[in-house]
């Protein structure tokens, strides 16, 4: 008998980074490692899943700015250069490594993996990763939900309520654009909630979203089935909150599955290890030292020592730890069912990044789940809309403003790092809205592009990323610079509006290469 | 209401504190990248009339104002000797807390604790004595830190189905409404005015208890 449920939800997003203007640019490569490392293993396990007869679901975000990279032909061009240099790689260190008994088997498994991922990228996927989420959605073992146009994150941004609209319609049109319908569920970006969104989210068709715990628990009133039964907002859509411990299990960096001992380490890497004028061809063209994706060590503990990886005990690790987790989820449900009358569900979600990237072995774990979960005879893998479909009837509370950021509000976004920003997109925003209506009956085609591209300038430097990676100082220039780059660009575009004298190459320019969204319509910004 | 909330809430809260998900991967995959030189220049000051207030945390607040020129000259205002004044109420207009800048163009941190309220900041300058209101911000409000079970008339259900929407509360018979699900806030004013008006007339005996579980 089934006692409960599993909801697993996979944010994917990367924030939009289109650089033409160079043949190699390193902030592109981080959705090409993201589509070698996370999309295509993924893409493939759903595959072999599927042709051995295993049921699945599985909720995954793609977000709108990685869908328009996704479709972007550039980068995709980029990115199959991109693997063919990886397989060269490969190729080399198949030489290099040939006396190593250690480092050559494991040389071979990453040309290996790059020849397969580049037959997978040609064949299955016909050269665009979308393909293979649609062919999931399709089937309905996938549900591909939507996110903030620009992973705006919405709190923030709601002084200018139209702007706020304007994320949400765009998303959903971004949608209909890449997946050919409309979505029914949103991942709100960096799980953010205000009071009033649920509002304009029920206007633009959205049935469900995802919030972190204390948005129902401290909602009013309480959640009084906590998150493990999804509640329905006043404005009846429905939220369902984060479970906590099965987050735990796989995010804790001290006590999370990704940190055994067996599973590959992710800093050692042929990149920074080996000879300077070897690897050259393969790092940053400006001669910077930077992952390669070939790595040959386990984590082995805690120290500087590594050990050589070995992928086929990792592989076993990937078996138990699924197990093991499958295992505390029916011991979980079990204990709710009893507790709660109904049959609960328990909401994990997880950035989709992390299931191959960071944790190298995720997508094999996140496939052997689902072979555990085929077995189990009272706990099954479902969506959010199947689990409403089954429990219609939910509690009516107001959530509680929150994220799932650090401390669970709004910090992480705003502090002396980043408050500089806010300023300047709450200006935008009321400057997009005048001019939208002031030209809102416009027929002349360029002064539609200007303001059709100051539209994607705004979006662009709302993209929640640039405030994050701020405060955490990973990549602060590069995101200081982008966000001045989106504002000097509105500015400049707004300059050629008021003074009736459009630049024509600088124009193109922002257009070619911040070219998100082609069906954008500066419109939007009044009519969402 | 279920016997065992209580201890559904504290399983969902419990591991809260201990742990959140603010590592996000774009951390590590951005870690590779190189400084770049700043090359945009971006406006220093709009001119504009301007005053926000932003929500953080539980416990901040941050705000931030401009005066435009044509604003300061026309209320005489000399910054130098001047102090702008900055209130921050409810919207029941009860006085909050308040600081003081002498700036036209700042950013401040209110690290106080405003619970589950609507607020907004007014900004005033001085003139004889008296504060002049010149600008007034937008309400936000604030986050909730209390768990709050809800008694019988606040525990409201919604059944949401392809064809209907149901309200169910736990003092009273179902409605049933139309497609129209965002007409249902309206409802659950009118139930409420109904369950008031059925407080006055029955014995809460007599209510029927919706079926919220399944």
């Amino acid at each position: 008998m089934i006692n409960g449920y599993w909801v697993p939800v996979l944010h994917s997003h990367l924030p939009f980074v289109k650089h033409p203007e160079y043949d190699n640019f390193l902030e592109e490569h981080w959705l090409f490692e993201a589509i070698t490392e996370c999309y295509i293993p993924l893409l493939k396990r759903l595959k072999q899943l599927e042709e051995e007869g295993t049921d699945f679901r599985l909720t995954v975000s793609i977000t709108p700015p990685l869908a328009e990279m996704l479709a972007d032909s550039h980068l995709m061009d980029k990115y199959a250069k991109y693997l063919q240099k990886q397989i060269e790689l490969g190729k080399k260190e198949l030489n290099r490594t040939i006396d190593d008994p250690y480092f050559q088997p494991l040389a071979s498994f990453y040309k290996n993996i790059f020849e397969e991922s580049d037959e997978f990228f040609r064949g299955f996927l016909n050269y665009n990763v979308l393909n293979g989420y649609r062919y999931f959605y399709d089937k309905g073992s996938l549900e591909v939900i939507t996110c903030g146009a620009t992973h705006g994150f919405l709190p923030l941004l709601s002084v200018n309520e139209q702007a706020v609209r304007t994320q949400i319609e765009i998303a959903v049109k971004a949608h209909q654009k890449h997946f050919g319908k409309s979505p029914r569920g949103i991942w709100l970006p960096e799980c953010a909630y205000y009071d009033g969104l649920d509002k304009i989210l029920n206007e633009k068709g959205i049935k469900f979203f995802i919030v972190d715990s204390h948005a129902l628990t401290y909602a009013k009133p309480t959640a009084i089935n906590g998150v493990y039964a999804p509640c329905y907002t006043p404005h009846s859509v429905a939220a369902f909150g984060r479970d906590a411990h099965s987050s735990k299990q796989v995010w804790s960096s001290k006590e999370g599955y990704p940190g055994d001992f067996n599973y590959r380490d992710f800093y050692r890497d042929i990149g920074y290890d080996l000879d300077f004028d070897y690897i050259r061809p393969y790092i940053n063209p400006d001669g910077i030292r930077v992952f390669t994706g070939f790595k040959y060590h386990k984590i082995t503990g805690t120290t500087d020592y590594k050990e050589a990886y070995n992928p086929k005990i990792a592989k076993e690790k990937t078996n138990e730890h699924a197990k093991d987790f499958v295992a505390k989820r029916e011991e979980q449900i079990n204990h709710l069912k009893h507790m709660m009358g109904r049959s609960p569900m328990v909401v994990s979600p997880y950035d989709a990044e992390l299931f191959g990237h960071w944790w190298f072995e995720g997508p094999e774990f996140l496939y052997n789940i689902f072979k555990h979960l085929n077995d189990s005879d009272s706990i099954k893998a479902i969506t959010p809309i199947e689990y409403l479909e089954m429990f219609p009837q939910n509690q009516i509370v107001t959530p509680n403003p929150s994220s799932w950021g650090d401390k669970g509000y709004y910090d992480v976004w705003l502090n002396n790092t980043n408050s500089w920003i806010y300023r300047h997109l709450h200006e935008m925003a009321i400057r997009m809205e005048e001019l939208a209506q002031e030209h809102f009956h416009t027929t002349d085609f360029d002064t539609t592009r200007v303001l059709n591209q100051m539209l994607r300038e705004l979006l662009l430097a709302q993209s929640s990323d640039w405030a994050f990676l701020m405060t955490t100082a990973t990549a602060t220039e590069y995101s200081v610079n982008r966000t001045k780059e989106h504002i000097s660009n509105f500015n400049e575009l707004l300059g050629m509006i008021e003074n009736n004298n459009i630049d024509f190459d600088k124009l193109q320019y922002c257009e070619y290469k911040n070219s998100i969204f082609n069906f954008i319509d500066f419109r939007i910004f009044i009519t969402s | 209401m279920n016997k065992n909330a209580k201890e559904l809430i504290h399983e969902s809260l419990e591991i809260e504190d201990d742990f959140s998900s603010s590592s996000h991967i774009i951390n590590s995959i951005a870690s590779e990248i190189t400084p770049e030189q700043n090359k945009y220049e971006i406006p220093s000051r709009y001119n504009k009339n301007r005053l926000v207030i932003l929500m953080v945390n539980t416990n901040r607040y941050f705000v931030y104002w401009e005066l435009d020129d044509s604003t300061i000259l026309s209320n005489n205002i000399d910054l130098n000797k001047e102090k702008l004044y900055f209130k921050i109420f409810d919207t029941n207009n009860n006085l909050l807390t308040s600081f003081e800048s002498m700036f036209a163009l700042g950013e401040y941190n209110i690290n106080e604790k405003f619970e589950d309220l609507d607020i907004f900041v007014k900004l005033y300058s001085m003139k004889d004595g008296e504060l002049k209101e010149l600008l007034c911000s937008n309400t936000i409000h604030t986050f909730s830190t209390q768990i709050k079970i809800p008694d019988e008339k606040d525990e409201v259900w919604l059944k949401k189905t392809k064809g209907w929407t149901e309200i169910i509360r736990s003092s009273m018979q179902h409605f049933t409404l139309g497609m129209s699900s965002s007409k249902y806030i309206e409802e659950i004013e009118k139930l409420r005015s109904y369950e008031e008006f059925e407080k006055d007339s029955m014995s809460s005996h007599t209510i029927h208890q919706g079926n919220k579980n399944d």
